[in-house]
């Protein structure tokens, strides 16, 4: 395992920190900024910057060969452009079906 | 294996996030979480995601014991592997201790707060639109049903450390796998979190 060339430091205690401080910026923002595109950007933004902590660190895709974090992510960005399809096609049918 | 498996579930949370992001942007008397998520327990209400921050910590903190638990069965540290994974099984019963509560919080409501009370709007159409409490439900109980799970494998496998099973065949994979489904669950909340209570 290559995982035991890094400190204890560095694997658990620096993503720790980071994702408790993401979370707190994520209250900050949740309780200064107004409501709008600014704001849900911004939360998304946290999310996938936590998503990546935790995948990278906690679950050790950083320590693993790069082909496995190409085999989980490839799937999911092709589901990004499925979602947005479904998305589309689910606002005409919806603007079809309740002329809403 | 646990990581295709990790994939296929993704598709399943991500469909379900999905379904629920487009059902609330269609629409029109979506209520303020800010609102719904301000009661915690002794204090009461007026504090607006309180409670679900304490939540996301204790789901952070337990990934962090089960970071070390696997990392001490790397080093085949069976007493430390074996206490670390008792303190995260203690984190996944605090949440969903939690959950819970809230869920107990959100359904009976309050005679003061009417505006909580989430069965009414599903079954009255009011205050609100009554998606918000079949999609709030359907994922926080399938993320509940996800830690329970979670809890359950690791009472598994702390019973099989404690028995010496790993030590006899000089292998800890087992915690390794089990530590990835509990970061991928406490992945899944992080997004939870912040498409339901915060956005």
């Amino acid at each position: 395992m290559a995982a035991t060339e890094h400190s204890l430091w560095y694997k658990v205690w620096r993503p720790f920190l980071i994702l408790f401080l993401i979370t707190a910026a994520e209250f900050i923002v949740a309780f200064t900024v107004p409501k709008g595109v600014v704001k849900v950007t911004l939360f998304v933004g946290m999310t996938i910057a936590k998503a990546f902590y935790i995948t990278a660190y906690f679950m050790h895709m950083k320590f693993e060969k790069v082909s496995l974090a190409y085999i989980i992510i490839s799937p999911l960005i092709l589901l990004l452009a499925l979602l947005a399809a479904l998305w589309y096609e689910g606002a005409k049918l919806f603007h079809l079906l309740l002329g809403g | 294996m646990m990581w295709v498996f990790l994939l296929s579930d993704a598709f399943t949370f991500g469909s379900f996030l999905t379904a629920y992001g487009f059902i609330r942007f269609k629409s029109a008397n979506w209520p303020d979480p800010e609102h719904v998520f301000d009661a915690a327990p002794l204090i009461g209400h007026g504090y607006p995601l309180v409670f679900v921050g304490i939540m996301t910590f204790i789901l952070i903190v337990s990934s962090v014991t089960m970071v070390l638990s696997v990392e001490a069965g790397h080093r085949f540290d069976r007493k430390g592997a074996a206490w670390y994974l008792f303190l995260t099984i203690i984190g996944g019963l605090t949440f969903l201790g939690c959950q819970a509560w809230e869920w107990t919080h959100l359904i009976t409501g309050d005679p003061a707060h009417s505006h909580v009370t989430i069965t009414q709007s599903i079954i009255e159409h009011k205050p609100m639109a009554p998606q918000f409490g079949q999609f709030f439900f359907l994922i926080t109980g399938f993320h509940g049903s996800h830690v329970l799970s979670g809890v359950i494998l690791n009472l598994v496998v702390l019973i099989q450390i404690l028995r010496g099973d790993f030590d006899r065949i000089r292998n800890y994979n087992r915690v390794e796998n089990i530590g990835l489904y509990w970061h991928f669950v406490d992945l899944v909340w992080v997004f939870v979190f912040t498409f339901f209570y915060l956005v």
